[in-house]
């Protein structure tokens, strides 16, 4: 096969196809805009005494690494992102490439097919993350002078750009010929299947002994341990609940409630990746608001106005927004594959009385009972575990800060919860196709 | 005179280019056998699908056992539906997120039965297609006669009075197909349902008591068999 075979077979077919490659460029571009940012700042130098007007969160050495390193987050939670991409529609395509493998073609040549496919997507996203990245560090330079976490562009980005195209091309690459690996020879395995909860449970116990361990000696490693500590926690047990509500859910007797359950229960380990991720989020926004909390009880109100701590905040914030948002993408986009995969299946089930409202209800539960408790508990895992700092720092603010952190948790659920339920209508397009009779036609 | 299970008069369905049934008038009588066949793209599934209130049909009417469709409210219909009508598909119809045992008590647990005697029911179908012993298992860990099994018991798990099947051995082997067609035939008996079944294969309408031959969205010719 050469190259342009495997490209004319890599084309994105059906509309379906045309949104994920849709969602995996945009996903690309804003990882490499957001690498662009991280590159930019690392080579940055400049100090308070060039006189020049910046962020402190660039002037300081500390603080810019920091910058930095949330750049580099940033970036690989748009991979995360765009990786899922990657996955959607896979059902589909791997019918569509078992042909190929059956009209000849070697397992080889179908990973190949793969690669293109994720490397064109991870070229064009290269290519938009330049005038991405030039957009956002312009509109930067023209917030208030502490906001300007990014430095002005210069001509060694430029430099910079085709170096993060060629990176992200084979990165994409790799991930989708990775994607092709179980094609054809694999049998199908029940992914509800036990077997991966051991691996699980010790990813869960060794991030919480983590967390308890670290929070028994209180210096600055503390929190580094901590993070990796919820990090670890979050992704082993995420899973593991999720398998558990939806094991819970298909054994209510209520039959929209076991279809929801049947579907978490067979989809636990990626919606459970995701969760994690709005956990995390959820942590980090916790920790914001118990910090927030404390240095206004400290402060004695400062900080309303001091442009430092506002722009941290801020920052940090509309970070951890973002990859909440990232995470919310990813669900909704998997949850929309499954209709489509499913909707022969589901259209069958219109004969039985699950149309399209019932359908849409029993996706609504899916991601609001998902979506909602990860906030929460993030929420309560971050504002908890900073206020207990604060309370071993026996700081008189910290009962105060455990009732804000309270408070935030439950209306911080409730707006997840609202969220979701409004992103949920946003699927009743795909719902109604998946109950279209049409797919009840054999061929 | 009893009541049929089914009847149609002069219904007709066009999609947006083509018309699929030009005035089809059927009547099906309680425990009857009827093949529909025909060649491909003549409007079986569609006569199919306006019979068991899937399609809306554009003018004529449908009654399933006695109850005019387009009369009835939405909420009616589908209840109607769920009690009185099974379906059963080529293939692909069963929810590959669930065992075959909640499969064939979905229809039951819509209807607001109890879980465990939803189950109960279930198992006891699928123990007389013969598929109990794999009753905790997904589809997809099943071959596609078994799945076949499960969805006759599916369809017949509510002792509906009339089965609808749209070629429901045409993704199998000749001699699982003979199986899901002895099947299906014993267990609409059993229950007494009605049995309308599509098919292009000639084998099939033998069993039938009543051949309809479609041509063109029109009835071309009926054979009585029996
Ligand atoms: N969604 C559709 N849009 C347009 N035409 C359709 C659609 N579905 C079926 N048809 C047409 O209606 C006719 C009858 O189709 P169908 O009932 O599926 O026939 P059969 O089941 O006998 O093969 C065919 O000509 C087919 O092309
Ligand atoms: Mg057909």
């Amino acid at each position: 096969m050469n190259l342009r075979t495997l490209i004319e077979l890599a084309r994105p077919r059906s509309s379906t196809d045309r949104r994920r490659m849709a969602l995996l460029v945009s996903a690309v571009a804003l990882a490499g805009a957001f690498l662009l940012a991280g590159q930019r700042v690392a080579r940055h130098s400049a100090t308070y005494l060039d006189g020049w007007e910046q962020s402190s969160y660039l002037a300081e050495p500390g603080l810019r690494q920091g910058v930095v390193v949330a750049a580099v987050l940033m970036a690989g939670t748009a991979c995360a992102l765009a990786f899922q991409a990657l996955r959607l529609g896979t059902a589909a395509r791997d019918r569509r490439l078992t042909t190929l493998r059956l009209a000849g073609a070697t397992p080889n040549q179908v990973r190949l097919v793969g690669a293109v496919d994720a490397g064109l997507g991870g070229l064009a996203g290269g290519i938009l993350a330049g005038p991405l990245y030039f957009v956002l560090a312009a509109a930067v330079q023209a917030l208030p002078g502490e906001a300007r976490v990014l430095p002005a562009p210069n001509y060694l980005d430029l430099l910079a750009w085709p170096v993060a195209i060629v990176l992200l091309t084979v990165l994409a690459a790799i991930a989708g010929r990775s994607l092709r690996r179980g094609l054809v020879t694999e049998p199908t395995v029940d992914p509800a299947a036990t077997g991966w909860r051991t691996k699980y449970l010790v990813i869960g116990l060794v991030g919480l002994a983590l967390i308890v361990l670290s929070s028994m000696v209180f210096n600055l490693v503390t929190i580094f341990a901590q993070t990796a500590g919820v990090v670890l926690a979050a992704s082993g047990f995420a899973p593991l609940a999720v398998a558990r509500h939806g094991r819970r859910l298909g054994r209510s007797g209520d039959p929209l409630k076991m279809l929801a359950g049947a579907r978490l229960l067979h989809t636990a380990r990626p919606v459970g990746r995701m969760l994690a991720l709005l956990v995390f989020c959820g942590g980090v926004a916790g920790v914001v608001m118990a910090m927030a909390v404390d240095l206004q009880a400290t402060s004695g109100g400062v900080i309303q106005d001091d442009p430092f701590y506002l722009t941290g905040f801020a920052f940090v914030g509309l970070l951890a927004l973002f990859a909440a948002l990232a995470a919310g993408v990813a669900l909704l986009a998997g949850t929309a594959d499954d209709l489509l995969d499913q909707r022969r299946q589901l259209a069958a089930l219109s004969v039985f009385g699950v149309g399209e409202s019932q359908l849409l209800r029993s996706v609504r539960r899916r991601l609001t009972s998902t979506v909602a408790p990860a906030i929460t508990i993030g929420l309560l895992i971050g504002g908890g575990l900073y206020s207990s700092i604060l309370l071993r720092a026996e700081y008189s603010s910290s009962g105060r800060a455990f009732v804000v952190v309270l408070v935030g948790a439950v209306t911080g659920g409730l707006v997840a919860w609202l969220v979701a339920a409004a992103a949920a209508f946003l699927l009743r397009g795909q719902v109604r196709e998946a109950v279209d009779p049409q797919n009840l036609r054999s061929a | 005179m009893t009541e049929l299970a089914l009847e149609l008069i002069r219904v007709e369905y066009a999609y947006r280019r083509d018309v699929a049934l030009r005035g089809v008038s059927l009547q099906v009588r309680p425990g009857e056998v009827v093949a529909v066949t025909g060649p491909s793209g003549c409007g079986k599934s569609t006569l199919l699908h306006c019979a068991a209130g899937i399609l809306r049909a554009q003018a004529g009417t449908v009654h399933l056992v006695g109850q005019n469709l387009a009369e009835l409210p939405e909420a009616d219909r589908t209840r109607l539906r769920r009690t009185q009508a099974g379906v059963v598909l080529q293939f692909g119809q069963l929810v590959p997120d669930l065992s075959l045992t909640d499969n064939v008590a979905l229809p039951l647990l819509l209807e607001g039965h109890e879980r465990e005697a939803a189950r109960r029911a279930a198992l006891g179908w699928l123990e007389r297609v013969g598929v109990a012993d794999d009753a905790a298992a997904t589809p997809s860990e099943l071959s596609g006669g078994q799945n076949q099994r499960a969805a006759v018991a599916r369809a017949l798990v509510t002792g509906p009075a009339i089965v609808f099947a749209d070629e429901p051995t045409g993704s199998l082997d000749t001699h699982a197909g003979e199986q899901i067609m002895e099947l299906l035939l014993s267990s609409a008996r059993v229950g007494g349902s009605a049995l309308v079944i599509v098919t292009h294969d000639n084998l099939v309408a033998a069993y039938a008591d009543r051949e309809v031959r479609l041509r063109d969205g029109v009835i071309q010719h009926e054979v009585s068999l029996s």
